[in-house]
């Protein structure tokens, strides 16, 4: 039987007292892909941002057990260095630290293990290799000044050098021309295994043609409103969401 | 505080007769002179009656007192001309009308005191090292004149840092900096002043038709501060100055950049960012001035600025004096706590708030340390700096 990895139970959360997810269950076992899909605004990236314990979102209620253990009063550091992975929708810009320096910091960071400046590099620049990323990328600073395909790469690079457990990747997709994300999606793909899992958050079909999920749901109005196979991928791009809509009796 | 008593005092005479005769002419200074923001009256009247000294000059400094690693003080980079007095004759007319300190007392005084009077001049070389280093009690006063000749290029690294714990000294330094036709300066400034020394330097800048000026520079230490930069830029001059002050405790500083365009096709772009933690004051005032005669300038001032506590505070005061449409200028200014998506971004990597919150603080100094062109000195900095990153960065890989 597989282990669960990730396990949200009723979780409500608000921003400023203004509610944003409104009782999400879903439960992640290890090694599965769950593609997450919805309008925009119906709450996904606030529940990535939630899952990874942005201070801004506040947990009324419900539990996230991550490896069976509650990680709500964890720090969203402690939450990466315990597997998880959020690849940002929007990656922030920070002047000033390159690029570099900040995956070495980082992977310190993360690593129970002693890495060497030496092998850390080595490392860094044998995946920015098979991503297409130049070596020039490395010296400048964080998102700053690179095309939203560019940055997508940078996120994903992040994330096979960290290679946590679970990474949760919001709108990857999102800004890549056909190759970037033929590349991207290919280089997602190849990191599944038996232990980690993916949770994709997105709204086109296109990327799930290269990481097929194991299961779909579709979010509205801060809920999963209906999960399914990949097929349901499929229903949702060619009828759009107002069929479920009706069908669910929820406001878009 | 009597300026008969002034007088009296022996110290070195280093033209010594025109400064006293300014001295007696200057009204003592009001606290509400704002030259005088953060000098209280009876800690200046201190300084000025009691005779000039701990100088310590960059040539006779010992390892003793200084830890600044010899590698990088090579004496034949420290040792600095000597002050010319013919040349401070004709760059009087020059300066006079740039001046600060028509009507101020400090600079005044390190003038007619300045114990430690040098010039650094790039036919001596493209790279050039000033150090100033401060301990003990009293009074630190230099003056200097910086001179980049027409067509030549040279790298000037300006170190001013001390070792005192003790309360009190002042510290007053005076320079001017002349950078010909063509020629081209690039300025590194690394202030760490003892936490307890008064430090206030003037710098007055002329560049020539076509000359250019780099400035990065890193401001920490010492108890009240102020710097006045003052330029004066000549047909094509090209000014790019970034500056990173960074305070904590209760000290405080005044940072001053005046930029005067008073000629066709002139640059500046001025960017300076400011962080202030537990009590720390933070004034920056950046006057653009361009007169009618500066027709396709382009002026851009930036400053951003970051409270980090809330007993914390930070002053900006943009002034703008446009004479002419033909012009580009634009300036800008924030203050904002430190971006909280930026430190989530790091903290969802893996570093804790206090680490990404200093990597977000040091990049700011990074500039400076980059510009130094050593990764040895960059890493001596970073330490000294407490810049608790500087192991990871590219630096010194």
């Amino acid at each position: 039987m597989k282990k669960k990895l990730l396990e949200i139970k009723n979780l409500f959360v608000s921003i400023e007292d203004k509610p944003i997810l409104k009782g999400v269950s879903l439960c992640l076992n290890e090694g599965e892909v769950h593609a997450l899909m919805g309008r925009n605004g119906s709450g996904k990236s606030s529940l990535a941002y939630t899952l990874l314990g942005h201070p801004r979102y506040r947990v009324d209620s419900g539990v996230i057990l991550f490896e069976g253990k509650n990680i709500l009063e964890l720090a969203p550091e402690e939450r990466a260095k315990a597997g998880m992975f959020l690849g940002f929708q929007y990656p922030v810009a920070i002047p000033g630290v390159s690029l570099a320096n900040f995956l070495r910091t980082s992977a310190r960071a993360m690593s129970a293990e002693s890495i060497s400046a030496k092998e850390m590099r080595k490392r860094i620049e044998d995946e920015a290799k098979i991503l297409g990323i130049p070596k020039a990328f490395m010296t400048r600073s964080i998102n700053e000044g690179f095309s939203g395909g560019e940055k997508k790469k940078l996120e994903t690079l992040q994330l096979r050098v960290f290679k946590p457990k679970l990474a949760i990747l919001d709108e990857t997709d999102s800004g890549l021309d056909i190759d970037a994300l033929r590349t991207i999606a290919q280089s997602i793909d190849q990191m599944r295994d038996a232990k980690r899992s993916l949770l994709l958050i997105t709204h086109y079909q296109r990327l799930l043609n290269y990481i097929r999920p194991d299961f779909v749901h579709i979010f509205l109005n801060g809920q999963i409103v209906q999960s399914g196979k990949e097929d349901l991928a499929r229903d949702l791009e060619e009828k759009g969401y107002e069929w479920i809509e009706q069908a669910k009796g929820v406001a878009g | 505080m009597n300026l008969q008593s002034l007088k009296s005092i022996d110290a070195e005479p280093f033209d010594r007769q025109a400064a006293l005769q300014l001295l007696g002419r200057l009204q003592v200074p009001s606290l509400k002179d704002e030259n005088f923001r953060f000098t209280s009256l009876p800690n200046l009247a201190s300084y000025l009656t009691s005779e000039p000294g701990a100088n310590v000059a960059a040539s006779n400094l010992s390892t003793d007192v200084l830890d600044y690693p010899e590698a990088f003080t090579d004496k034949a980079q420290s040792r600095l001309s000597s002050w010319d007095p013919q040349l401070a004759q004709e760059w009087g007319d020059k300066f006079r009308n740039l001046a600060f300190w028509q009507n101020d007392y400090l600079a005044a005084w390190a003038d007619a005191h300045a114990r430690q009077s040098s010039g650094i001049d790039s036919s001596d070389g493209e790279s050039r090292r000033s150090l100033e280093f401060f301990e003990g009690t009293r009074g630190l006063f230099s003056r200097r004149q910086v001179r980049v000749r027409a067509g030549e290029s040279m790298k000037w690294i300006e170190i001013m840092l001390g070792a005192s714990q003790e309360a009190g000294g002042l510290i007053v330094g005076v320079t001017q900096i002349l950078v010909e036709e063509s020629g081209s300066l690039d300025w590194i400034q690394i202030q760490d002043w003892p936490e307890q020394a008064e430090h206030y330097g003037r710098y007055l800048i002329i560049l020539e038709k076509n000359a250019s000026l780099k400035y990065r520079a890193i401001h920490r230490g010492g108890r009240k501060g102020q710097n006045l930069i003052r330029t004066d830029s000549a047909e094509g001059a090209r000014i790019d100055l970034e500056a990173a002050i960074h305070l904590d405790g209760r000290r405080q500083f005044d940072y001053w950049v005046d930029n005067y365009h008073d000629a066709e096709k002139t640059q500046t772009n001025v960017r300076v960012n400011s962080i202030a933690t537990d009590q720390a004051k933070i004034i920056f005032n950046a006057n653009l001035k361009l007169s009618s005669k500066a027709k396709g300038t382009e002026a851009r001032q930036k400053s951003r600025s970051f409270l980090l506590s809330p007993r914390a505070s930070i002053e900006v005061m943009p002034k703008l004096e446009i004479a002419i449409d033909d012009v580009k200028v634009s300036h800008g200014a924030s203050v904002s706590n430190l971006d909280e998506n930026q430190i989530f971004y790091l903290r969802s990597r893996g570093l804790s708030e206090e680490q990404a919150k200093s990597l977000l603080i040091e990049a700011f100094m990074l500039p400076t340390l980059r510009a130094l062109g050593s990764n040895d000195e960059a890493r001596y900095w970073a330490h000294r700096l407490n810049i608790s990153s500087a192991e990871e960065t590219d630096l010194w890989k």
